[in-house]
Protein backbone atom coordinates (compact mmCIF):
# COMPACT_ATOMS: atom_id res chain seq x y z
CA UNK A 1 0.00 0.00 0.00
CA UNK A 2 2.93 2.07 0.87
CA UNK A 3 5.01 1.72 -2.14
CA UNK A 4 1.32 2.36 -4.30
CA UNK A 5 1.07 5.68 -2.66
CA UNK A 6 4.81 6.50 -3.18
CA UNK A 7 4.38 6.06 -6.82
CA UNK A 8 1.20 7.66 -7.00
CA UNK A 9 3.14 10.35 -5.65
CA UNK A 10 5.74 10.24 -8.01
CA UNK A 11 3.76 10.30 -10.88
CA UNK A 12 1.45 12.85 -10.24
CA UNK A 13 4.64 15.27 -9.05
CA UNK A 14 5.97 14.04 -12.52
CA UNK A 15 2.70 14.94 -14.60
CA UNK A 16 2.40 18.28 -13.02
CA UNK A 17 6.28 19.35 -13.15
CA UNK A 18 6.44 18.14 -16.84
CA UNK A 19 3.36 20.32 -17.96
CA UNK A 20 4.23 23.23 -16.12
CA UNK A 21 8.09 22.69 -17.78
CA UNK A 22 6.32 22.14 -21.17
CA UNK A 23 3.78 25.24 -20.28
CA UNK A 24 6.87 27.88 -19.51
CA UNK A 25 8.52 26.07 -22.70
CA UNK A 26 6.05 25.92 -25.35
CA UNK A 27 2.87 28.55 -24.19
CA UNK A 28 4.22 31.81 -23.99
CA UNK A 29 2.15 31.66 -20.63
CA UNK A 30 5.47 33.07 -18.80
CA UNK A 31 5.65 36.50 -21.27
CA UNK A 32 1.53 36.23 -21.35
CA UNK A 33 1.78 36.77 -16.87
CA UNK A 34 4.59 39.01 -17.43
CA UNK A 35 3.08 41.33 -19.70
CA UNK A 36 -0.69 41.20 -18.72
CA UNK A 37 -0.18 40.80 -14.75
CA UNK A 38 3.75 41.86 -13.30
CA UNK A 39 4.13 44.65 -15.71
CA UNK A 40 0.18 46.15 -15.79
CA UNK A 41 -0.37 47.97 -12.39
CA UNK A 42 -3.96 47.18 -11.74
CA UNK A 43 -5.28 50.22 -10.67
CA UNK A 44 -8.34 48.12 -9.19
CA UNK A 45 -5.75 45.93 -7.32
CA UNK A 46 -4.41 49.01 -5.63
CA UNK A 47 -7.85 50.49 -5.14
CA UNK A 48 -6.24 54.08 -6.67
CA UNK A 49 -6.31 56.13 -9.29
CA UNK A 50 -4.12 58.73 -10.36
CA UNK A 51 -4.78 62.17 -8.66
CA UNK A 52 -3.74 64.19 -11.41
CA UNK A 53 -5.79 66.23 -14.25
CA UNK A 54 -4.79 65.94 -17.98
CA UNK A 55 -1.49 66.98 -18.37
CA UNK A 56 -0.46 68.19 -22.29
CA UNK A 57 3.10 67.94 -22.93
CA UNK A 58 5.72 68.36 -26.25
CA UNK A 59 8.37 65.62 -25.14
CA UNK A 60 7.29 62.17 -25.01
CA UNK A 61 7.41 60.28 -21.91
CA UNK A 62 10.47 58.05 -22.53
CA UNK A 63 11.92 60.21 -25.34
CA UNK A 64 10.83 58.13 -28.62
CA UNK A 65 9.26 59.46 -31.27
CA UNK A 66 5.29 59.18 -31.84
CA UNK A 67 4.34 56.59 -33.70
CA UNK A 68 3.56 56.55 -37.19
CA UNK A 69 -0.08 55.74 -37.06
CA UNK A 70 0.05 58.32 -35.20
CA UNK A 71 1.56 60.99 -37.13
CA UNK A 72 -0.33 59.69 -40.24
CA UNK A 73 -3.62 60.58 -38.87
CA UNK A 74 -2.65 63.50 -37.19
CA UNK A 75 -2.48 65.27 -40.36
CA UNK A 76 -6.65 64.63 -40.69
CA UNK A 77 -7.21 65.98 -36.76
CA UNK A 78 -6.32 65.05 -33.41
CA UNK A 79 -6.15 61.56 -32.78
CA UNK A 80 -7.87 60.14 -29.65
CA UNK A 81 -5.74 56.74 -27.45
CA UNK A 82 -7.73 54.80 -25.59
CA UNK A 83 -5.63 51.62 -23.77
CA UNK A 84 -7.16 48.72 -21.34
CA UNK A 85 -6.60 45.14 -20.84
CA UNK A 86 -9.18 41.95 -21.11
CA UNK A 87 -9.51 42.13 -17.04
CA UNK A 88 -9.93 46.20 -16.18
CA UNK A 89 -13.23 47.40 -14.02
CA UNK A 90 -12.11 51.43 -14.63
CA UNK A 91 -12.23 49.81 -18.53
CA UNK A 92 -15.80 48.33 -18.54
CA UNK A 93 -16.56 51.80 -16.87
CA UNK A 94 -15.31 54.39 -19.32
CA UNK A 95 -15.69 52.19 -22.69
CA UNK A 96 -19.18 52.96 -23.07
CA UNK A 97 -18.73 56.37 -22.50
CA UNK A 98 -16.13 56.69 -25.25
CA UNK A 99 -18.20 54.17 -27.08
CA UNK A 100 -20.89 56.96 -26.95
CA UNK A 101 -19.01 59.93 -27.82
CA UNK A 102 -17.49 58.17 -31.02
CA UNK A 103 -20.85 56.28 -32.04
CA UNK A 104 -18.84 53.05 -32.41
CA UNK A 105 -19.40 49.55 -30.98
CA UNK A 106 -16.37 46.94 -29.58
CA UNK A 107 -16.41 44.83 -27.13
CA UNK A 108 -13.58 43.36 -24.94
CA UNK A 109 -12.34 40.87 -27.61
CA UNK A 110 -11.70 43.45 -30.64
CA UNK A 111 -7.60 43.89 -30.10
CA UNK A 112 -7.50 47.21 -31.97
CA UNK A 113 -10.71 49.76 -32.85
CA UNK A 114 -10.27 52.59 -35.33
CA UNK A 115 -12.88 54.97 -35.69
CA UNK A 116 -12.90 58.51 -37.56
CA UNK A 117 -15.44 60.91 -36.34
CA UNK A 118 -16.57 64.30 -37.42
CA UNK A 119 -16.74 67.01 -34.07
CA UNK A 120 -17.72 70.58 -35.74
CA UNK A 121 -16.23 69.79 -38.77
CA UNK A 122 -12.56 68.84 -37.54
CA UNK A 123 -12.05 64.75 -37.85
CA UNK A 124 -11.06 62.92 -34.63
CA UNK A 125 -9.07 59.74 -35.01
CA UNK A 126 -9.97 56.99 -32.18
CA UNK A 127 -8.23 54.07 -31.71
CA UNK A 128 -8.80 52.02 -28.95
CA UNK A 129 -5.93 49.59 -28.32
CA UNK A 130 -6.56 46.54 -25.95
CA UNK A 131 -3.13 45.52 -24.57
CA UNK A 132 -3.31 42.01 -24.16
CA UNK A 133 -4.40 41.32 -27.66
CA UNK A 134 -2.37 43.65 -29.96
CA UNK A 135 1.74 43.03 -30.95
CA UNK A 136 4.46 44.79 -28.46
CA UNK A 137 4.90 47.27 -30.55
CA UNK A 138 1.51 48.69 -30.03
CA UNK A 139 1.13 47.92 -26.57
CA UNK A 140 4.50 49.46 -25.89
CA UNK A 141 3.54 52.99 -27.40
CA UNK A 142 1.41 53.12 -24.07
CA UNK A 143 4.50 54.35 -22.77
CA UNK A 144 5.13 57.08 -25.22
CA UNK A 145 2.22 58.74 -24.09
CA UNK A 146 2.23 57.64 -20.32
CA UNK A 147 2.67 60.22 -17.43
CA UNK A 148 6.20 59.57 -15.96
CA UNK A 149 5.62 56.73 -13.21
CA UNK A 150 2.42 55.82 -14.66
CA UNK A 151 3.47 53.92 -17.63
CA UNK A 152 1.64 50.76 -16.83
CA UNK A 153 -2.04 51.99 -15.95
CA UNK A 154 -4.80 51.13 -17.62
CA UNK A 155 -7.14 52.51 -18.64
CA UNK A 156 -5.07 55.36 -19.80
CA UNK A 157 -6.84 57.68 -22.69
CA UNK A 158 -4.44 60.51 -24.67
CA UNK A 159 -5.70 63.22 -27.47
CA UNK A 160 -2.59 64.31 -29.29
CA UNK A 161 -3.02 67.34 -31.46
CA UNK A 162 -0.52 70.03 -32.45
CA UNK A 163 0.59 73.51 -30.56
CA UNK A 164 3.18 75.87 -31.31
CA UNK A 165 6.18 74.41 -29.80
CA UNK A 166 8.36 77.67 -28.41
CA UNK A 167 11.52 75.72 -27.54
CA UNK A 168 11.68 74.72 -31.46
CA UNK A 169 9.96 77.44 -33.00
CA UNK A 170 7.62 75.12 -34.63
CA UNK A 171 4.39 73.38 -34.74
CA UNK A 172 4.88 69.93 -33.51
CA UNK A 173 2.60 67.44 -31.77
CA UNK A 174 1.29 67.91 -28.80
CA UNK A 175 -0.68 65.59 -26.04
CA UNK A 176 -2.35 65.30 -22.88
CA UNK A 177 -3.18 62.10 -20.76
CA UNK A 178 -5.52 60.93 -18.68
CA UNK A 179 -6.24 57.74 -16.75
CA UNK A 180 -8.52 55.53 -14.63
CA UNK A 181 -12.55 57.01 -14.37
CA UNK A 182 -10.87 61.09 -14.75
CA UNK A 183 -11.84 61.35 -10.77
CA UNK A 184 -15.21 61.19 -11.99
CA UNK A 185 -18.08 59.13 -10.05
CA UNK A 186 -20.72 59.53 -12.88
CA UNK A 187 -20.98 58.61 -16.82
CA UNK A 188 -22.31 62.20 -17.23
CA UNK A 189 -19.77 63.72 -15.69
CA UNK A 190 -17.05 61.48 -17.48
CA UNK A 191 -18.48 62.46 -20.79
CA UNK A 192 -18.07 65.40 -20.06
CA UNK A 193 -14.05 65.20 -19.39
CA UNK A 194 -14.04 62.79 -22.23
CA UNK A 195 -15.69 65.94 -24.42
CA UNK A 196 -13.70 68.37 -22.86
CA UNK A 197 -10.10 66.31 -23.65
CA UNK A 198 -11.36 66.35 -27.07
CA UNK A 199 -12.29 70.07 -27.57
CA UNK A 200 -9.68 70.96 -26.27
CA UNK A 201 -7.32 68.85 -28.90
CA UNK A 202 -9.54 70.59 -31.87
CA UNK A 203 -9.48 74.43 -30.46
CA UNK A 204 -5.46 74.00 -30.58
CA UNK A 205 -5.48 71.83 -34.11
CA UNK A 206 -7.90 74.10 -35.96
CA UNK A 207 -5.30 77.36 -34.34
CA UNK A 208 -2.65 75.70 -35.37
CA UNK A 209 -2.78 73.09 -37.98
CA UNK A 210 -1.65 75.40 -40.64
CA UNK A 211 1.59 75.72 -39.51
CA UNK A 212 1.96 71.59 -39.08
CA UNK A 213 3.36 69.82 -41.69
CA UNK B 1 20.81 25.22 13.60
CA UNK B 2 17.89 25.17 15.14
CA UNK B 3 14.52 24.56 13.36
CA UNK B 4 12.59 27.55 13.73
CA UNK B 5 15.74 29.72 13.06
CA UNK B 6 16.16 27.97 9.72
CA UNK B 7 12.46 28.53 8.81
CA UNK B 8 13.28 32.37 9.81
CA UNK B 9 15.88 32.45 7.17
CA UNK B 10 13.65 30.68 5.12
CA UNK B 11 11.03 33.43 5.39
CA UNK B 12 12.90 35.98 5.00
CA UNK B 13 14.74 34.38 1.71
CA UNK B 14 11.44 34.43 0.25
CA UNK B 15 10.06 38.01 1.40
CA UNK B 16 13.45 39.19 -0.35
CA UNK B 17 13.03 36.94 -3.32
CA UNK B 18 9.16 38.08 -3.95
CA UNK B 19 10.48 41.35 -3.66
CA UNK B 20 13.60 41.75 -6.46
CA UNK B 21 10.96 44.07 -8.41
CA UNK B 22 13.15 46.81 -6.11
CA UNK B 23 15.73 45.92 -7.74
CA UNK B 24 14.47 45.53 -11.28
CA UNK B 25 13.64 41.99 -11.26
CA UNK B 26 10.62 41.00 -12.27
CA UNK B 27 9.41 37.24 -13.61
CA UNK B 28 6.37 35.84 -15.47
CA UNK B 29 6.02 33.12 -12.73
CA UNK B 30 3.22 33.18 -10.49
CA UNK B 31 4.07 33.37 -6.18
CA UNK B 32 3.22 29.67 -4.95
CA UNK B 33 1.85 32.20 -1.79
CA UNK B 34 -0.06 34.75 -0.75
CA UNK B 35 1.33 38.07 -2.13
CA UNK B 36 0.72 40.78 -4.41
CA UNK B 37 1.84 42.03 -8.00
CA UNK B 38 0.63 45.18 -6.90
CA UNK B 39 3.20 45.70 -4.73
CA UNK B 40 5.85 48.23 -6.47
CA UNK B 41 8.66 45.80 -5.86
CA UNK B 42 6.77 42.52 -6.68
CA UNK B 43 8.80 39.99 -8.51
CA UNK B 44 5.67 37.49 -10.17
CA UNK B 45 2.02 37.59 -10.43
CA UNK B 46 -0.15 36.58 -7.71
CA UNK B 47 -1.80 33.33 -8.51
CA UNK B 48 -5.75 34.24 -7.48
CA UNK B 49 -5.24 37.35 -9.87
CA UNK B 50 -4.22 34.91 -12.98
CA UNK B 51 -7.27 32.12 -11.99
CA UNK B 52 -9.73 35.45 -11.94
CA UNK B 53 -8.51 36.74 -15.16
CA UNK B 54 -8.57 33.39 -17.05
CA UNK B 55 -12.32 33.09 -16.02
CA UNK B 56 -13.41 36.76 -15.94
CA UNK B 57 -17.03 37.04 -16.92
CA UNK B 58 -16.98 33.91 -19.20
CA UNK B 59 -21.02 33.29 -17.84
CA UNK B 60 -21.57 36.82 -17.94
CA UNK B 61 -24.68 37.43 -20.35
CA UNK B 62 -24.08 41.36 -20.64
CA UNK B 63 -20.16 41.33 -21.36
CA UNK B 64 -18.75 37.92 -21.67
CA UNK B 65 -15.31 37.76 -20.99
CA UNK B 66 -12.28 35.66 -22.54
CA UNK B 67 -11.72 32.32 -21.56
CA UNK B 68 -7.68 32.15 -21.10
CA UNK B 69 -6.78 28.19 -20.00
CA UNK B 70 -3.19 29.32 -19.79
CA UNK B 71 -3.55 32.02 -16.97
CA UNK B 72 -6.03 28.97 -15.41
CA UNK B 73 -3.48 26.06 -16.18
CA UNK B 74 -0.08 27.85 -15.07
CA UNK B 75 -0.51 28.98 -10.82
CA UNK B 76 -2.81 25.40 -11.03
CA UNK B 77 0.05 23.11 -12.15
CA UNK B 78 3.15 25.92 -9.64
CA UNK B 79 0.60 25.43 -7.06
CA UNK B 80 -0.11 21.90 -7.99
CA UNK B 81 3.63 20.83 -7.96
CA UNK B 82 4.50 22.76 -4.73
CA UNK B 83 1.83 21.13 -3.29
CA UNK B 84 2.75 17.70 -4.08
CA UNK B 85 6.30 18.01 -2.72
CA UNK B 86 5.42 20.19 0.40
CA UNK B 87 1.44 20.21 0.99
CA UNK B 88 1.35 23.81 2.90
CA UNK B 89 5.18 23.83 4.14
CA UNK B 90 4.53 26.96 1.62
CA UNK B 91 2.67 28.54 4.11
CA UNK B 92 4.88 27.73 7.31
CA UNK B 93 8.35 28.24 5.42
CA UNK B 94 7.81 30.97 2.40
CA UNK B 95 4.53 33.00 2.75
CA UNK B 96 5.22 36.60 3.63
CA UNK B 97 2.07 36.95 5.11
CA UNK B 98 2.92 33.85 7.26
CA UNK B 99 6.26 35.93 8.24
CA UNK B 100 4.11 38.61 9.40
CA UNK B 101 1.86 35.86 11.34
CA UNK B 102 4.41 34.94 12.74
CA UNK B 103 5.90 38.42 14.53
CA UNK B 104 2.09 39.04 15.55
CA UNK B 105 1.11 35.30 16.76
CA UNK B 106 3.53 36.37 19.65
CA UNK B 107 1.32 39.42 20.57
CA UNK B 108 -1.54 37.34 19.85
CA UNK B 109 -0.47 34.86 22.58
CA UNK B 110 0.13 37.65 25.17
CA UNK B 111 -3.75 38.64 24.51
CA UNK B 112 -4.98 35.56 25.10
CA UNK B 113 -3.30 35.01 28.61
CA UNK B 114 -5.31 38.63 29.25
CA UNK B 115 -8.83 37.76 27.49
CA UNK B 116 -8.75 33.76 28.15
CA UNK B 117 -12.40 34.04 25.85
CA UNK B 118 -10.06 34.01 22.75
CA UNK B 119 -8.83 30.20 23.68
CA UNK B 120 -11.63 29.32 24.56
CA UNK B 121 -13.34 30.77 21.27
CA UNK B 122 -10.40 28.68 19.68
CA UNK B 123 -11.23 25.75 21.32
CA UNK B 124 -15.13 25.76 20.48
CA UNK B 125 -17.21 24.12 17.23
CA UNK B 126 -17.17 27.63 15.95
CA UNK B 127 -13.87 27.73 15.05
CA UNK B 128 -13.71 24.55 13.49
CA UNK B 129 -17.04 25.67 11.17
CA UNK B 130 -14.51 29.14 10.46
CA UNK B 131 -11.84 26.78 9.47
CA UNK B 132 -14.23 26.08 5.56
CA UNK B 133 -14.69 29.91 5.22
CA UNK B 134 -11.38 30.33 3.35
CA UNK B 135 -12.12 27.14 1.03
CA UNK B 136 -16.11 28.95 0.35
CA UNK B 137 -13.69 32.11 -0.50
CA UNK B 138 -11.68 30.50 -2.65
CA UNK B 139 -14.65 28.79 -4.68
CA UNK B 140 -17.35 31.57 -4.29
CA UNK B 141 -14.42 34.69 -5.04
CA UNK B 142 -11.74 33.28 -6.89
CA UNK B 143 -13.56 31.56 -9.19
CA UNK B 144 -17.70 32.09 -9.13
CA UNK B 145 -18.55 35.59 -8.87
CA UNK B 146 -15.65 36.50 -11.15
CA UNK B 147 -16.54 34.37 -13.55
CA UNK B 148 -20.29 35.32 -13.44
CA UNK B 149 -20.48 39.01 -12.03
CA UNK B 150 -17.20 40.35 -12.78
CA UNK B 151 -15.93 41.76 -9.22
CA UNK B 152 -13.20 40.25 -7.91
CA UNK B 153 -11.15 39.16 -4.68
CA UNK B 154 -8.53 41.11 -5.70
CA UNK B 155 -10.40 44.26 -5.38
CA UNK B 156 -10.88 44.12 -1.53
CA UNK B 157 -8.10 41.92 -0.93
CA UNK B 158 -6.08 42.95 2.24
CA UNK B 159 -2.69 41.61 0.42
CA UNK B 160 -3.26 44.21 -1.95
CA UNK B 161 -3.72 47.37 0.37
CA UNK B 162 -1.27 46.34 3.09
CA UNK B 163 1.61 45.62 0.03
CA UNK B 164 0.09 47.24 -2.84
CA UNK B 165 -2.03 50.40 -2.20
CA UNK B 166 0.23 51.55 0.95
CA UNK B 167 3.49 51.72 -0.84
CA UNK B 168 2.06 53.32 -3.77
CA UNK B 169 0.58 55.86 -2.03
CA UNK B 170 3.55 56.17 0.19
CA UNK B 171 6.06 55.98 -2.68
CA UNK B 172 3.98 58.30 -4.73
CA UNK B 173 2.77 61.41 -1.92
CA UNK B 174 -0.53 63.50 -3.38
CA UNK B 175 0.16 61.63 -6.76
CA UNK B 176 -3.17 58.91 -6.19
CA UNK B 177 -6.86 59.23 -4.97
CA UNK B 178 -8.66 56.56 -3.56
CA UNK B 179 -10.92 54.32 -6.10
CA UNK B 180 -14.24 52.61 -5.76
CA UNK B 181 -13.42 49.58 -3.39
CA UNK B 182 -10.56 51.67 -1.93
CA UNK B 183 -12.72 51.89 1.56
CA UNK B 184 -13.90 48.99 1.47
CA UNK B 185 -10.31 47.53 1.25
CA UNK B 186 -9.52 49.25 4.08
CA UNK B 187 -12.19 48.13 6.69
CA UNK B 188 -11.02 44.69 5.33
CA UNK B 189 -7.08 45.22 6.35
CA UNK B 190 -8.15 46.87 9.72
CA UNK B 191 -10.29 44.02 10.55
CA UNK B 192 -7.46 41.73 8.96
CA UNK B 193 -5.37 43.51 11.37
CA UNK B 194 -7.45 42.77 14.43
CA UNK B 195 -7.67 39.05 13.26
CA UNK B 196 -4.08 38.35 13.08
CA UNK B 197 -3.59 40.09 16.26
CA UNK B 198 -5.97 38.30 18.21
CA UNK B 199 -5.73 34.67 17.20
CA UNK B 200 -2.75 33.45 16.03
CA UNK B 201 -2.72 32.52 11.91
CA UNK B 202 -6.23 33.80 11.91
CA UNK B 203 -5.56 34.47 8.29
CA UNK B 204 -4.14 31.46 7.71
CA UNK B 205 -6.86 28.84 9.56
CA UNK B 206 -10.21 31.00 8.44
CA UNK B 207 -9.65 33.18 5.28
CA UNK B 208 -6.27 32.56 3.45
CA UNK B 209 -7.91 31.00 -0.83
CA UNK B 210 -4.26 29.85 -1.10
CA UNK B 211 -4.29 28.24 1.82
CA UNK B 212 -7.61 26.58 1.47
CA UNK B 213 -5.87 25.55 -2.42
CA UNK B 214 -2.86 23.82 -0.98
CA UNK B 215 -4.54 21.65 2.49
CA UNK B 216 -5.78 19.01 0.57
CA UNK B 217 -2.34 18.86 -1.10
CA UNK B 218 -1.33 17.54 2.64
CA UNK B 219 -3.18 14.76 2.44
CA UNK B 220 -1.15 13.71 -0.40
CA UNK B 221 2.31 15.73 -0.15
CA UNK B 222 5.49 13.64 -0.22
CA UNK B 223 6.48 15.29 3.23
CA UNK B 224 4.15 15.61 6.07
CA UNK B 225 4.80 15.83 10.02
CA UNK B 226 4.76 12.41 11.79
CA UNK B 227 3.89 11.29 15.37
CA UNK B 228 5.26 8.00 16.60
CA UNK B 229 1.72 7.67 18.61
CA UNK B 230 3.06 4.43 21.12
CA UNK B 231 6.18 7.05 22.52
CA UNK B 232 4.19 9.79 22.89
CA UNK B 233 3.51 11.21 26.38
CA UNK B 234 0.44 13.07 25.56
CA UNK B 235 1.65 16.24 27.29
CA UNK B 236 0.07 18.28 24.66
CA UNK B 237 3.32 20.63 24.52
CA UNK B 238 3.18 20.34 20.78
CA UNK B 239 -0.84 21.11 20.73
CA UNK B 240 -0.17 23.89 22.92
CA UNK B 241 2.73 25.39 20.81
CA UNK B 242 1.02 24.68 17.58
CA UNK B 243 0.15 28.32 15.44
CA UNK B 244 -3.14 26.69 13.60
CA UNK B 245 -4.76 25.22 16.80
CA UNK B 246 -4.13 21.68 15.78
CA UNK B 247 -4.59 18.55 18.44
CA UNK B 248 -1.07 17.32 17.06
CA UNK B 249 -0.64 14.06 19.45
CA UNK B 250 -3.68 12.73 17.10
CA UNK B 251 -3.28 14.58 13.73
CA UNK B 252 -2.13 12.88 10.60
CA UNK B 253 -1.94 14.42 7.24
CA UNK B 254 -3.90 17.30 8.65
CA UNK B 255 -4.79 20.17 6.29
CA UNK B 256 -4.35 22.57 8.69
CA UNK B 257 -0.94 21.83 9.66
CA UNK B 258 2.01 23.98 7.91
CA UNK B 259 4.87 22.37 8.47
CA UNK B 260 6.20 24.84 11.09
CA UNK B 261 7.77 22.27 12.44
CA UNK B 262 7.00 23.92 16.03
CA UNK B 263 5.59 20.61 17.24
CA UNK B 264 8.91 18.94 16.48
CA UNK B 265 10.75 21.94 18.33
CA UNK B 266 8.74 21.22 21.46
CA UNK B 267 8.00 17.72 21.68
CA UNK B 268 10.86 16.41 24.58
CA UNK B 269 10.56 12.85 23.51
CA UNK B 270 11.14 13.79 20.19
CA UNK B 271 8.37 11.71 18.84
CA UNK B 272 7.28 14.10 16.02
CA UNK B 273 9.51 14.19 12.88
CA UNK B 274 8.96 15.62 9.41
CA UNK B 275 8.64 12.17 7.28
CA UNK B 276 9.17 12.02 3.35
CA UNK B 277 6.76 10.04 1.51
Amino acid sequence: MKKEFVAVQVVVLVVFSAALGGMIVFSGVYDEVYSNIVSVTCLSCIKLQPATNIKFSFDTNNGKAHPDFVIENLSNGPVFLAYRTIVCDFCDEMDPVLEEIFEVNYTVEDPLVVKTKEFNGTSVTFIHINKDLVSDDLKNTQAIYANKGQETLVPMFTVITVNYNRGKGKVTPYYGTAYGTLKKDTYEDRKAEVTKMIDDGIRLYNEFSAGYN
Amino acid sequence: MNLQFKRLIAQFFFFFTANLGAVGIKSGFCFPFFYCHACPASSAACPLRSFEISIYKVFNKEEPGIFNIKLLLFPLLILGTVGILSGRAICGWACPFGLLQRGTGKIARKIHKKLPILKRFQQSKVDRYLRYVKYVLLIFLIFLIPMFIGFMFTDVCPNGFLVGTIPTMILNPGGYVPATYFYIALVILVLFLILIFTIERGWCRYFCPLGAFLAPFNKVSMIHVAVEEKSCLHCNLCTDVCPMGIDVPNMYRDPECIYCGKCISACPKNVITFKRF
